[in-house]
């Protein structure tokens, strides 16, 4: 019962965010749309969207905006949340799972709206000669798109961006819960000393002490993670996201767990 | 065990001993008033209820049950913080929406008409209240829960005199109406002191006095007299503290009035709770 009233509090503050992301969406399509006609694209314009190897012009990876406003949601799932729900007698474990649930619907519900944005853009697009609008997943699984057939393509993007919607999410969530729990110097050290290892430190170990193990290392591990050593497979990549989003919701528990209210 | 039993609870933040084995025990349906200096322990007891924060030791049971993680045993207890814990840019009438959500018992309809009473505009947003209206919603929320166990932790905070009064009316109202197990902490004893039944006095993170209302003042009172003969009169009495004020000395002593015992020029009255709390807890 109360697991229930949690994760319906939890998606109405939810329907705003994502209401306001596909309204600006929305306007960016039409906006883009507009730009086609105007310029008469398809027949010699140049008007770029966004580009990629895919030749040509026109959107390209729209759902990298979902994926990047699905991990900020994440970023911004706890405190308040916390601080209502405890405040209205729900245990953190009913909290948490509320959580957890309402990722799991928010990232479906948003696939949903993607893979509709992208089928009715492909429509749209064919229209305009020489425009494209090329999914996210196409775009990293190029070589599995020319092979798979339209159906299966649809089905594999769909499940692919909900496991890498509920990874970053997850990651999210868990970054926010870790920096809830540190004290402010532990605070200040790790949101400035975790991002200067990986960009500075581990790039200079990497080019005089190690001469390029460490990078070829990590390159390949994503190679094998996201499938590309496999002939672009994307079940890699999805068991990978969603290990991820095990691991993350995991340790999101440990580190909940013994949150407390704070002032 | 029906009500609020609080065993052998502990707390410490660092060297600071917030709470020291604190064992105490809050029935069903009493107004109780948790009394206690700044820093004495009376927010952490009352977190340590709601689990708001982990006690070292010891535990909470609510009606015999565990509150630790427990969705049940929390849904009957309501707390009011001192601090805000609802989201800023939530309407008042959307936090009582949501209070209902929580607490099925919650009444929306008394809950506007007390906000009418305290003229307070529920279209709000929780950030545009003042201090006094702060809080008023959330005194409001509370006694609409209908929990049977309400704790508020500081109630009067920023409320004038007028709306101290009108809460303090309508708490009756609402107890004589529909009991249920009310703990206020507050530092406004002297106002408190018309409601409260039983007292539970909190010093350095123990209990000193667990008592009702009565008894506590029935096990003191105040003489007033000349200097010198009130020394005389409590040499040999439980002396809990004195002021003085010119050659006038009123003494606050612990024990039973042996009327016949009283010498002249010694004025004898009652203690109240504000004055044996001073008392208690300056030494």
């Amino acid at each position: 019962m109360k697991t229930k009233s949690s994760i319906k509090y939890q998606l109405s503050d939810m329907k705003r965010p994502v209401a306001i992301f596909y309204f600006i969406m929305f306007c960016i399509l039409v906006l883009g749309f507009t730009v086609f006609k105007l310029n008469n694209v398809g027949v010699g314009s140049s008007v770029i969207i966004s580009s990629s190897s895919i030749s040509g012009t026109g959107f390209t990876g729209m759902e990298a905006g979902s994926a990047i406003f699905l991990f900020v949601c994440g970023l911004n799932s706890f405190k308040e949340f916390f601080r209502m729900l405890t405040q209205n007698g729900l245990s953190r474990k009913t909290i948490y799972t509320g959580r957890i649930i309402t990722f799991l619907a928010v990232c479906a519900g948003m696939v949903v709206i993607d893979k509709i944005i992208l089928v009715v853009g492909k429509l749209i697009t064919s229209y305009f000669p020489g425009t494209h609008f090329v999914g996210l997943f196409e775009l990293i699984y190029a070589g599995r798109a020319d092979q798979a057939g339209a159906v299966q393509m649809h089905i594999d993007g769909f499940l692919f961006n909900f496991c890498l919607y509920l990874a970053l999410i997850t990651i999210g969530y868990f970054i926010t819960i870790a920096f809830y729990r540190m004290n402010k110097i532990a605070k200040i050290s790790v949101g400035i000393g975790v991002p200067m290892i990986l960009l500075y430190g581990v790039s200079f170990l990497d080019t005089f002490l190690f001469h390029g193990v460490i990078g070829n290392t990590l390159l390949n591990t994503l190679s094998f993670a996201f499938g590309f050593k496999n002939g672009a497979n994307p079940y890699f990549g999805m068991v990978t996201c969603l290990l991820i989003f095990g691991i993350f919701a995991g340790l999101s528990w440990l580190t909940m767990r013994k949150a407390v209210v704070k002032d | 065990m029906s009500g609020i039993e609080v065993r052998n609870t502990s707390k410490n933040y660092g060297s600071v001993h917030a709470l020291k084995a604190v064992s105490v025990h809050f029935e069903e349906n009493k107004i109780y008033g948790l009394l206690g200096r700044n820093g004495a322990g009376k927010s952490t007891l009352l977190n340590a209820i709601t689990g708001r924060i982990f006690a070292d030791s010891g535990e909470v049971l609510v009606d015999g049950e565990a509150t630790l993680e427990n969705d049940h045993a929390l849904g009957k207890i309501y707390m009011m913080s001192e601090k805000n814990y609802y989201p800023e840019g939530m309407k008042i009438r959307d936090v009582f929406k949501w209070t209902k959500e929580f607490y099925p018992d919650f009444d929306t309809s008394y809950a506007n008409k007390l906000a009418e009473r305290f003229e307070l505009n529920t279209d709000k947003k929780v950030r545009t209240l003042s201090t006094g209206y702060s809080s008023i919603f959330k005194l409001i929320t509370a006694l609409s829960t209908n929990a049977r166990y309400i704790l508020l932790d500081e109630p009067v905070l920023g409320l004038d005199a007028n709306h101290r009064d009108l809460f303090y009316r309508i708490l009756i109202e609402k107890y004589s109406e529909n009991p249920c197990t009310v703990i206020i902490s507050t530092h406004l004893i002297e106002e408190a002191a018309g409601v409260i039944e039983h007292v539970v006095i909190i010093k350095d993170g123990q209990v000193i006095k667990d008592e009702s209302r009565e008894e506590l003042m029935s096990k003191g009172y105040t003489a007033t007299g000349a200097a010198s003969v009130i020394d005389k009169f409590t040499a040999d009495k439980n002396l809990l503290g004195a002021d003085s004020l010119g050659g006038l000395k009123t003494a606050y002593i612990l024990g039973t009035l042996d009327r016949a015992a009283v010498p002249d020029g010694i004025e004898i009255s009652k203690m109240d709770l504000q004055r044996l709390f001073i008392q208690l807890t300056n030494a």
